[in-house]
């Protein structure tokens, strides 16, 4: 059997959870009855123009991109000759959500004036993707083998 | 002998040299390759995600959607929809900037109106809690007012002034849906007064009497009382809505139909 690094691991889980919370937004996104919000205030949030992109809604995205950031583990594991690349794209990805996930706090906290809780949540898992796949980059794109 | 050794072991020591410098190059190209494909991700990540939140940026003030001619066949009573004497009473309470009174007033409003405001089982108010103002911007202050009070100007506080100064004209619901349909982010300018006003034109006020009405704060008094009763009920966020005197755990159209129907004794 293959062996999974701890950073693999941990990019694998927080994508896993990712597609949880991205999954349950998206319900609640098309039955507003099915979101329960602890802390905050979700409806405004999940109601506000920035909850879409040309109709598009971000739950839909975040939920995409968790299961592409999943699927790539996946294909690393498969294929550890494609590691370094696949690395390379699985951190590009994390990247790009990570900053929407800033920008979306950011319209959170200064213009929707409301906290989701689960978007929060989402935004720190994004965040735990990004850092383990950097971890990932560092080990397996840019370690070039030495003479040995 | 002895000299042949020699230049065999020189060649082979330069042979090595040369293998080692092609391995070193190698590992080069090798490593730029690598950074080249991670720089080139990130850059397309980075690009990607600027053209987003360029799409969706804060701050772009919408078309004003005008609304005329609101619920022609139902009683009207200034921001009072449906026949004073129906069994239940849904109150209302909202902010203009709220987005989620907006997808209620949008997508709920006129099922709640023809399904039971119509058929005179439910009286329904719409009451301002106008709290998302932002009153930290000194954008255009009240004269004497102090900045951080509840009198400063704010988009919020200054679109529940225009629907009320809209409602002695009669005009609150026509007024009151507009600004739903014109909403654009929060304390952006959708609100400003300059916009209000043009609401005023949109839906085709008495400019006149309106601007009486809006610039001289008539109606101030009068939000900020709403907003004060909206906070000692307490309403916990907007949309909130009070049906027969009791706050009802509001998650979505559904749950409002719901504490009606149990207020009508079940009944649909």
């Amino acid at each position: 059997m293959r062996g999974v690094s701890a950073w693999a691991l941990a990019s694998a889980v927080c994508a896993l959870a990712g597609v949880g919370v991205a999954g349950y937004l998206t319900v609640a996104h098309y039955d507003d009855a099915a979101l329960v919000c602890g802390l905050g205030d979700c409806h405004t949030v999940q109601s506000s123009r920035y909850a879409e992109i040309a109709g598009v809604p971000i739950a839909v995205l975040g939920l995409g991109m968790y299961l592409a950031l999943l699927g790539l583990g996946a294909a690393r594991w498969r294929r550890p000759t494609w590691a370094g690349t696949l690395t390379a794209l699985a951190f590009a990805l994390a990247l790009a959500g990570a900053l929407y996930a800033a920008f979306l706090t950011y319209v959170e906290v200064a213009v929707i004036d409301a906290i989701c809780q689960w978007c929060v949540a989402s935004a720190l898992l994004t965040v735990g993707v990004l850092a383990a796949e950097g971890i990932g980059v560092a080990r397996t794109t840019l370690a070039v083998p030495t003479d040995g | 002998m002895g000299k042949g050794a020699g230049r065999r072991d020189r060649r082979q020591a330069a042979r090595v040299a040369r293998e080692r410098q092609m391995r070193a190059r190698a590992q080069a190209a090798a490593r730029r390759r690598q950074l080249g494909l991670v720089g080139g991700a990130v850059a397309l990540a980075v690009l990607v995600v600027a053209l987003l939140i360029y799409a969706n940026r804060p701050g772009q003030a919408e078309e004003i959607e005008a609304r005329t001619g609101e619920y022609p066949t139902v009683p009207q009573a200034g921001r009072v929809l449906g026949d004073a004497n129906a069994p239940v009473t849904v109150v209302e309470y909202g902010d203009y900037q709220c987005p989620g009174c907006g997808q209620f007033a949008t997508e709920s409003e006129d099922d709640l109106v023809e399904d039971y405001v119509a058929t005179g089982r439910v009286r329904y108010e719409y009451r301002d809690f106008a709290f998302l103002g932002d009153r930290t911007l000194d954008r255009t202050p009240v004269p004497g007012a102090t900045p951080g009070t509840d009198d400063y100007r704010d988009e919020s506080t200054r679109a529940a002034e225009a629907a009320a100064c809209a409602a002695d004209q009669g005009r609150f619901w026509d007024v009151h849906a507009t600004l739903f349909a014109s909403q654009s982010g929060e304390n952006e300018g959708a609100f400003e007064d300059d916009r209000l006003r043009a609401v005023a034109d949109a839906v085709g006020l008495d400019r006149a009497a309106f601007d009486a009405c809006f610039d001289g704060r008539v109606k101030l008094g009068e939000i900020l009382a709403m907003k004060e009763e909206a906070r000692a009920i307490p309403v916990p966020s907007t949309p909130g809505f009070v049906v027969n005197g009791q706050l009802i755990d509001y998650r979505g159209y559904d749950s409002l139909t719901a504490a009606i129907d149990a207020a009508l004794g079940g009944q649909s």
